[in-house]
């Protein structure tokens, strides 16, 4: 009996666990480096942008679906912003019109996988290759950093007090999704789409509709994280988003351990791209080597997915 | 329905392919009325040149990648741009790709040879010669013309030390060894490290090269946290500009005026802070359009049927400072 | 004797499904095993075969202890299991479905692929079995695949045979065939345990049978000295509902179907008409497209030709999402793959139809949700632990309650139920009997597909058939005998010409 307990606590909770522990471990380590508010507040804004595509890539996850185009999306975001704002434009027309054009790709993106019915790995993949070759032909593959006006930064570098607002982004953001998947009639049917599509078809869902809509959202938010990267460090890098579009995944992976039914969640998102955060943060802070870093980081994900797994069901 | 859009994807499948053919026979097609035209005869008539990068990504590549193209273009040679986007594989299958097309030359611009042996092997065996720029060096290339990655390395580092702090204090590395020309700066801040009893080297970080300047924020972000007080930290060695942006950017957002920051490269974003008096202090430009016209007048010599002296070729590199900044914001 | 149980219990999370069982078999006997879902049959069946791993109490084979602690450690003593849903790779053929956890036999270092048909075949003929190895199980038929599943129990050693509801998908004169087999099988000493909710089944084919009920075992007892009603007095505590009236007036006309044809062929011409206070039984041997018919009827398979009419109104194509809002409903055959999510809570399963009604602005009003689903989950009798259970940790007759339920929240007038009662326990199966009943007096329309001959005979007040992607004949059911039905599955084309008519 006791060990079924345990089971049920590792299955529940065993990933929020990992993450308060490790945060002890370093909290035990450096006491006075790592838990302290600035540290608090610096790994919020260092998570932030992680955060904000993975929520993108959890309603496509949602609906058991794939898109492998966020990492270029957010490049192409942040491209075509910076583009705007060497043109001049106001700071909201830059920032809106990236949106939009994300919006219609991913519209793009569900249609062809909910109208044909493709799987949407190769679809997704497809228009990553093709949203590279639209950022090579607007950018010419160089950095845009010449001519953006100071104003283009204040979204990724602001504070509000201590707070960035990068911070406060993330928080909205996170309700926002967390509302939309839990409280929302969307959100519902996302989940009956990805819990079984055909079920949820002959209840009456508009699956086609709805996959649409998830892979729009995912655009968007990967085009606004791109645009907000941009605006943080003051140039648009054509390959600025790439370095996220795996993290997102490990994120919503680890996340989906959070949920008792092992779905896509928006709360274990946030959990999953705070364990990496808080790895990188503290590994950084106690100085140790990069190598060192990705072999602790790897095996902890690892570690995550296995330690829930096991404490699932009793099938041999 | 699905067979109409079988269809159309076929038809524009084809259009495009046409289009990219007629694209490419427009050039020279017949080298040898080209050739025979009033136009007085380059070497470089008729020759086609692949340039082949997977770091377009990168301001300097690019800059390089557009000499090159502006250069022999002038010259009369059809060029082909080839960038694969951080993906060494893929850039390995392109140039099957060229060798099998017949090019005249191949040009690797910041890619390590070595990573690409087999094909470049195939490339030089079927008689195409094959340069770099900034590159690197195997047997049986032409030319590669670089900056001597390890002097840039020793310039920047020695006037950190020397000039900046005073032959003592504490340093962060913040590096990027698989590429080959920062491996050789890093392997000369090593060695400047320890030839001097009165640096301590605080921690070196490896920051990876799809977004830079956003890893080595939060990189330093963090280090500052675990060295907290002013002066724990004395300066920060970066093997490439960007990295030294985003360090910069922490630095001031921490309000760590008192941290030296030194980059390689001569990026414009790195100049303009240098310029501003910010905590980044110094840049080594290098000399791409040296390089280039190293390249460029090898290729001629050879196209001409000249032997020339294989090996690397080094094309003087220039320390930015405050002083002289504004000289090369263009 | 060849299997012995002795004091076997299996506990779950502190619940126990199985408790001190004390179960015999002998070697070529065919004994029945029933009880209602939830009894304890399947976990029986999956200690037998190594799916769960035995901890209390023991196994003897042969009279010797022996543990089974996996499925390797069960096929080596001879034990094979045939399941409900089919364990055939669809794009493998007969032969390499057949060796599937066997040896592939070499030679020269390459498969040896003549060796292996020869096999196949030379067991096929032992069991007069003709299939054609060259298909894949994909395109084989229902029946024909339980066949291939037979074939390839019995490609090595079979000491003890496990069919486990094998008739679901299977009509009358089907089952008959797989009868004989066991039969055939019996002679040959081999034991075979045999599943099912069909009692009929039961007293044409086994020597005795056990019962369970609520994971103890009640009962083994020759199955010739008892009668259908002791047997399901056994099974459950309350006796089975009689059998439901039959009516003679109906209302006005709800559902037309005419000359449905689907898009990929395999409904040729269909044709029905539904009116309110009907249920209208479709009758139709595997693969005739009686399941099919209903999809496209409902907008869920894709129609060729053909048009629907629906309150009056005329659809060329429907989608579910119309029917639904027009108060129509599909309940589906396959109920894990089209008419249930196994991860979703009980409540919201109940409500997928209806996410929009308990919402505002977009919003889901969560309180008005939980009270009708648990007013739901209370008028159907749904056990559950509550409306936040998974779906999939239902028992099937449950499952198949909330599947109602979810039906029921769309206020429909045409129920389209497509085998609502396949493998669901006797007391669950006369519960969805006297719903549909009692629908219908309210004015609904039910249109009731069975493999079932004797099932429909019990519940419909007409009978169409539906023989090779086209409906045939329409009767009245008074006094109708399933001889009459079959035989007319398997008349000539000149039948299937026939308009569909109704006597009245």
């Amino acid at each position: 009996m006791r060990h079924l307990n345990v089971r049920r606590i590792l299955q529940t909770y065993g990933t929020v666990l990992a993450l308060a522990a490790i945060a002890a471990a370093f909290s035990l380590i450096r006491p006075d480096k790592f838990c302290t508010l600035t540290n608090f507040i610096n790994i919020t804004r260092q998570i932030s942008l992680l955060v904000m595509i993975s929520l993108g890539t959890t309603l496509v996850m949602s609906v058991n679906e794939f898109d492998l185009s966020v990492g270029s999306m957010a490049s192409l975001g942040g491209i075509i912003a910076a583009l705007l704002a060497v043109k001049g434009l106001p700071m909201a027309v830059c920032f809106l019109i990236p949106v939009a054009v994300s919006f219609c790709i991913g519209l793009v993106n569900g249609w062809v996988v909910a109208r044909f019915r493709v799987l949407s790995f190769i679809t997704t993949l497809g228009m990553s290759t093709v949203l590279s070759g639209v950022i090579y032909r607007l950018s010419g593959g160089a950095t845009i950093f010449e001519g953006i006006s100071k104003s283009f930064s204040v979204l990724g570098t602001a504070k509000l007090g201590r707070v960035p607002l990068l911070s406060i982004l993330m928080a909205v953001f996170v309700a926002l999704f967390w509302f939309l998947l839990e409280h929302t009639t969307l959100g519902r049917k996302f989940y009956a789409i990805g819990g079984n599509e055909e079920t949820a078809k002959i209840a009456g869902i508009r699956v086609r509709k709805y996959k649409t809509i998830a892979f729009a959202l995912c655009a968007v938010m990967a085009c606004v994280t791109g645009m907000l990267i941009a605006s943080r460090v003051g140039s648009a890098n054509t390959t600025a988003g790439d370095g996220y579009f795996l993290q997102s995944y490990a994120a919503v992976f680890i996340g989906c351990t959070v949920s008792r039914k092992g779905i896509p969640n928006a709360v274990g998102t946030l959990v999953g791209a705070a364990i990496l955060g808080i790895l990188a943060n503290g590994l950084t802070i106690l100085q140790m080597p990069s190598y060192m870093q990705n072999i602790i980081t790897g095996g902890i994900i690892i570690l995550a997915v296995i330690a829930q797994k096991a404490g699932r069901g009793d099938a041999a | 329905m699905k067979k109409v859009f079988a269809l159309l994807t076929a038809l524009a499948l084809v259009l495009s392919l046409a289009a990219c053919g007629g694209d490419s026979q427009t050039g020279p097609q017949d080298p040898d009325t080209a050739a025979g035209t009033e136009e007085p005869a380059t070497p470089f008539a008729g020759k086609t040149v692949s340039i082949m990068t997977p770091y377009m990504a990168s301001v300097t590549t690019n800059q390089m990648v557009g000499y090159l193209e502006n250069d022999l273009t002038d010259q009369g040679a059809e060029v082909n741009v080839i960038d694969t986007a951080n993906d060494f594989a893929e850039l390995a299958s392109r140039i099957e790709d060229v060798t099998a097309s017949g090019t005249d030359a191949i040009v690797l611009v910041s890619a390590d040879p070595t990573q690409l042996e087999n094909q470049l092997r195939e490339a030089m065996d079927a008689g195409i010669p094959v340069f770099g720029v900034d590159s690197g060096y195997i047997d049986g290339m032409q030319v590669n013309a670089t900056s001597d990655n390890h002097q840039m390395g020793e310039l920047i580092a020695g006037y950190l030390f020397d000039d900046l702090m005073g032959g003592e204090g504490t340093v962060i590395t913040l590096t990027h060894r698989p590429h080959p020309g920062v491996v050789k700066r890093c392997e000369a801040f090593d060695e400047l490290i320890a030839a001097n009893d009165k640096l301590t080297l605080l921690t070196e970080q490896h920051v990876p090269a799809e977004q830079p300047i956003n890893d080595a924020q939060d990189i330093v972000q963090n280090l500052l946290l675990a060295n907290p007080d002013k002066g724990s930290i004395t300066a920060i060695l970066c093997a490439w500009d960007e990295p030294a942006i985003g360090a910069t950017q922490a630095c001031q957002e921490a309000g760590r005026d008192e941290i030296l920051i030194v980059g390689v490269d001569g990026n414009e974003q790195a100049v303009s802070l240098i310029q501003e008096g910010t905590n980044l202090k110094a840049t080594v430009a290098q000399n791409f359009q040296g390089m280039v016209d190293i390249v460029v007048e090898q290729m001629g010599r050879l196209f001409a049927g000249e032997t020339i002296e294989t090996g690397e070729m080094y094309a003087k590199a220039t320390l930015i400072t405050a002083d002289n900044a504004a000289d090369f914001i263009q | 004797m060849l299997l012995q149980t002795e004091h076997v219990s299996k506990e779950f999370n502190g619940i126990y499904a199985l408790r001190d069982i004390n179960f015999r078999l002998d070697a070529g006997e065919i004994h029945g095993l029933v009880g209602e879902n939830g009894a304890g049959k399947s976990t029986l069946i999956k200690l037998l075969t190594g799916v769960y791993r035995l901890r209390e109490g023991r196994l003897l084979w042969n009279g010797q202890p022996v543990t089974i602690s996996s499925p390797e450690d069960s096929r080596r003593l001879g034990i094979r299991v045939i399941h409900q849903d089919r364990t055939l790779i669809p794009t493998f053929n007969g032969v390499e479905n057949c060796y599937l956890g066997l040896e592939y036999p070499t030679r020269l270092g390459r498969v040896d692929w003549a060796a292996m048909e020869r096999r196949v075949r030379q067991t096929m003929r032992g069991l007069g079995i003709d299939l054609d190895l060259k298909k894949t199980a994909a395109e084989l038929s229902p029946p024909q695949r339980t066949e291939l599943e037979i074939v390839r129990a019995m490609m090595a050693d079979c000491r003890l045979l496990i069919l486990d509801e094998p008739t679901a998908s299977l009509t009358d004169q089907e089952a008959q065939r797989l009868f004989r087999l066991l039969r055939g099988l019996q002679e040959k000493k081999t034991a075979i345990l045999y599943v099912t909710h069909r009692l009929d089944e039961i007293f044409a084919l086994t020597g005795r049978v056990t019962v369970f009920r609520n994971g103890q075992l009640v009962e083994t007892l020759p199955t010739a000295g008892v009668t259908r009603e002791e047997l399901v007095a056994k099974m459950t505590d309350q006796t089975a509902a009689g059998s439901v009236s039959h009516r003679e007036a109906f209302g006005p006309v709800l559902l037309e179907a005419r000359n449905i044809t689907s898009r990929d062929g395999r409904v040729k011409r269909g044709g029905l008409t539904l009116r309110g206070g009907e249920i209208l039984g479709l009758f139709g041997l595997g693969g005739s497209g009686r399941t099919e018919l209903l999809e496209c009827i409902f907008g869920y398979r894709a129609v060729s030709g053909g048009s629907v009419l629906l309150n009056g109104r005329e659809y060329a194509r429907l989608t579910p999402e119309r029917s639904i809002q027009n108060g129509m409903v599909l309940i589906s055959e396959d109920r894990r793959g089209k008419a249930m999510i196994g991860n979703l809570s009980v409540r919201d399963n109940i409500l997928l139809s209806s996410i929009d009604a308990f919402s505002r602005w977009g919003v889901l009003q969560r309180k008005a949700e939980d009270r009708a689903a648990a007013e739901l989950i209370r008028s159907l009798r749904i056990k559950s632990a509550g409306p936040g259970q998974r779906m999939l940790e239902l028992s099937g007759g449950n499952q198949q309650k909330a599947v109602f339920a979810r039906a029921l929240t769309t206020a429909p007038k045409v129920f389209l139920c497509d085998e609502p009662t396949q493998a669901v326990d006797v007391a669950t199966r006369s519960d969805i009997h006297r719903l549909l009943r009692q629908k219908a007096d309210e004015g609904a329309g039910v249109l009731y597909v069975s493999s079932d001959l004797q099932e429909l005979l019990e519940v419909a007040d007409n009978i169409l058939v539906m023989s090779r992607g086209r409906t045939t004949v329409c009767w009245k059911n008074q006094g109708l005998t399933p001889r009459q039905v079959l035989s007319c599955c398997y008349e000539d084309q000149e039948k299937e010409e026939r308009a569909c008519a109704i006597s009245t």
